[in-house]
C-alpha cells in the first residue's frame, strides 16, 4: 500500500533538515572531532540537577498550570527585568513552554493565517522557514552578510519587504552566523518594524553568550513591548539542551491565543524541568558566567586559527560558532565539509543546511575542549593545505 | 606588605594562563601557547615567573586508586596549640608543615586551630606519627585523629563514577 498518499502535502513537499543528511554520514565514522554541535558541551551545572532530583523526591510529578509554575513565571520576568530591562506580568504575560522550538511553534500556529507573509533572517536555525511552513505561512527570507559581520540590516529589511508581511522573526545572537545586532541597528530595524506594523516573534537563546559589548532586545526599545514576543530558554546559557524548557513573554493577548495552542497540545512543559529552570534563574549566574568565560577564550582561539588558516572568518560577538568562508579552497561547502570529513575526520556543518545565503560557508561550533580544538584546527590546516599543494 | 607584583602579575598578563591551567586540563606549553597566542617561550616564561612568585607550586596528577592499592592510610587530625607572642600561630604551624607525613595544614576557626592532613604506610604509622611528634611538640595542647575511611572526591574530582561514554549527538542544529 502506497502510505505517503496519506501525508499532509505541506509536509511532504517540506525538505529533511540538511544537518540531518550529515549528521547521518557523520554518524557512521568513528573518531570525529565534531565542530558540529550546537549545544554547550558542558553537563547541566549539579546544583540544578538536584533540584530537580529534590523535586522528584518531593513527589513533583503532576501537571502544572498551562502557563507554568507560577514561581518559575516569576523568577522569569525577576530574571528578564534584571538582563533585559523589561517587565513582563509573571500571571498573564510569561507561557512557559517545551523550549523556545515549542514557543515558536505556537506563536506562528497562534498568529499566522494561510497566506500571511513572515519575514525572517538567513543564514538561520533550521527550524524558522519549515515552521512557517506548517503554519501555511509564506516565508520571506532577508539575506544577512559576512560584511556586515552577519547582523540583520534595515536596509536589508526593506529591500526584502512586500505587501502582506505580518511577522519579523529574529534570532540575534543567531545561530548559526553568531552575528548580532548593537542598540543603533536594532533602533533602525525596530523603526522598520512599527513604520510597517510587524510584530516582532524574538528568540534570543544565545544573548547570555555575548562577549563583547552589550546585549540589546529588541523588545526592550521604545514602543517595542507592545508587538514584540520575546522569546528565551535554558538550554544555552545554562546547558539545558535536553531538559527542553523555554519560555516566552508578551502581550498579555497573544500569549493568552498561544496559551490555547499550548493547552490543547502540550498541556503544560515537563514539572521536572521547570523546578530545574527555577533554580537555573535563582543560583546559576555564577556557573553561566565560568561557562561564558570558557567560551570567550575558545571563541578566540578558534577564530584567529580559521583565519591564519585562511579561512576568512568574521569573529562572532556572541553564541559558539564561528562562521568561516571556505571560498579561498575554491570549493563548496557541502565539497568542503565532505572532503574535510573524509580526509581528516573534522565535521563542520555546510552552510547551506542554514539556508541558501550560507553557500560558501561552514558552520563551527566551539564548545568543546581545547584540545579537540587545537587538533581540529591543525587538521583543517592540513586538509586546506592539502587543497593548494595537492 | 609588599604583595602589589604578584597581584599585578595575577590580574594582569598572567591572570589567563591560570585560568587555563586550571580549566584546560593537560595542555601542553605548545598547546597553551596556542589557545592564549603567544610564543611558547613566553609561556614558558610566565610560568617560570609564577612558580618565582610562588604562585605555581608543583604538578601532582589526581590518582583513583583505592587505599589497599597504594597502601596510604590518611587521617585528619584537629590540633590545639598554644599562639606565641610576636608570632602567633605560625611557628608551630611551619613546625608541623614541615614533616613529611603533613599532606596540608590550615590554620581554623572555631574549636581548634589547625586543621592537619596526614598520610601514611599503616594506621601504626600514623598514629605513632601523632603520638610521638606531634603530640609532643611544645605548645601543642591537645590532637583528637580522625582515620579517613573512603574517599568520594579529590581536588574537583568525582572518585566513583565510571568513564561516561559521550553519548551526545555527533551534529545537532
Amino acid at each position: 500500500m502506497d502510505t505517503t498518499r496519506y501525508i499532509a502535502k505541506h509536509v511532504i513537499n517540506l525538505p529533511r533538515s540538511g544537518i540531518r543528511d550529515f549528521f547521518e554520514i557523520v554518524a557512521k565514522m568513528k573518531d570525529v572531532i565534531s565542530l558540529g554541535i550546537g549545544e554547550p558541551d558542558f553537563d547541566t551545572p549539579w546544583h540544578i540537577r538536584e533540584a530537580a532530583i529534590y523535586a522528584l523526591e518531593k513527589g513533583k510529578t503532576h501537571y502544572t498550570s498551562n502557563l507554568g509554575l507560577i514561581e518559575l513565571r516569576r523568577a522569569i520576568n525577576r530574571y528578564v527585568e534584571k538582563n533585559f530591562s523589561i517587565s513582563y506580568r509573571p500571571e498573564d504575560e510569561i507561557l512557559v513552554t517545551v523550549g523556545v522550538s515549542e514557543a515558536l511553534d505556537i506563536a506562528f500556529r497562534a498568529l499566522v493565517n494561510p497566506g500571511d507573509k513572515v519575514m525572517f533572517h538567513q543564514p538561520c536555525y533550521v527550524s524558522y522557514h519549515p515552521s512557517i511552513t506548517l503554519t501555511h505561512g509564506v516565508a520571506v527570507p532577508v539575506p544577512t552578510f559576512a560584511k556586515d559581520n552577519f547582523a540583520l540590516t534595515a536596509e536589508a529589511l526593506k529591500a526584502a519587504w512586500e505587501p502582506g508581511c505580518k511577522l519579523l522573526m529574529l534570532n540575534l545572537p543567531c545561530n548559526p552566523t553568531g552575528g548580532t545586532c548593537n542598540r543603533a541597528q536594532l533602533e533602525a530595524i525596530a523603526k522598520f518594524a512599527i513604520e510597517k506594523d510587524l510584530l516582532v516573534l524574538s528568540d534570543e537563546i544565545y544573548s547570555e553568550l555575548t562577549f563583547d559589548g552589550e546585549h540589546v532586545s529588541i523588545a526592550s526599545l521604545p514602543g517595542m513591548k507592545e508587538r514584540t514576543i520575546f522569546l528565551h530558554g535554558f538550554s544555552k546559557a545554562f546547558a539545558m539542551t535536553g531538559w527542553r524548557i523555554g519560555y516566552a513573554c508578551g502581550p498579555a493577548t497573544l500569549i493568552e491565543a498561544m496559551m490555547k495552542v499550548h493547552q490543547y497540545s502540550m498541556m503544560c512543559a515537563s514539572i521536572i524541568s521547570q523546578e530545574g529552570a527555577i533554580e537555573a534563574l535563582v543560583r546559576g549566574e555564577d556557573g553561566m558566567k565560568t561557562m561564558r568565560e570558557q567560551y570567550h577564550r575558545r571563541r578566540d582561539f578558534i577564530v584567529r586559527r580559521l583565519n591564519e588558516i585562511g579561512l576568512k572568518c568574521h569573529m562572532p560577538r556572541a553564541s559558539f560558532y564561528a562562521f568561516p568562508s571556505v571560498e579561498v579552497t575554491g570549493m563548496n561547502e557541502k565539497d568542503f565539509a565532505l572532503g574535510l570529513l573524509n580526509a581528516e575526520k573534522v565535521a563542520m556543518v555546510p552552510g547551506t543546511a542554514f539556508g541558501p545565503n550560507g553557500a560558501g560557508f561552514c558552520r563551527a561550533c566551539f564548545a568543546t575542549g581545547y584540545d579537540q580544538l587545537i587538533e581540529a584546527s591543525d587538521r583543517i590546516e592540513r586538509y586546506v593545505q592539502g587543497l593548494k599543494n595537492p | 606588605m609588599d604583595f602589589s607584583p604578584r597581584f599585578a602579575t595575577l590580574r594582569g598578563v598572567i591572570s589567563p594562563l591560570i585560568k587555563l591551567l586550571l580549566e584546560g586540563g593537560r595542555l601542553s606549553t605548545a598547546q597553551m601557547a596556542q589557545v592564549l597566542n603567544l610564543p611558547e617561550a613566553d609561556v614558558n616564561r610566565q610560568l617560570d615567573q609564577l612558580r618565582k612568585d610562588r604562585v605555581l607550586l608543583g604538578w601532582r596528577p589526581v590518582l583513583n586508586l583505592a587505599d589497599e592499592e597504594t597502601g596510604i592510610v590518611r587521617a585528619v587530625i584537629e590540633v590545639r596549640i598554644t599562639p606565641e607572642r610576636g608570632g602567633g600561630f605560625n611557628r608551630l604551624a611551619d613546625r608541623i608543615s614541615r614533616f613529611d607525613e603533613v599532606e596540608s595544614c590550615y590554620l581554623m576557626s572555631g574549636g581548634y586551630d589547625l586543621l592537619v592532613f596526614v598520610g601514611g604506610s599503616s594506621l601504626q604509622k600514623v598514629a605513632a606519627f601523632v603520638s610521638e611528634k606531634l603530640s609532643t611538640i611544645e605548645g601543642v595542647l591537645s590532637t583528637a585523629t580522625h582515620f579517613l575511611l573512603r574517599s568520594y572526591k579529590e581536588q574537583g574530582f568525582l572518585l566513583d563514577i565510571k568513564a561516561e561514554e559521550n553519548d551526545r549527538l555527533k551534529v545537532a542544529p
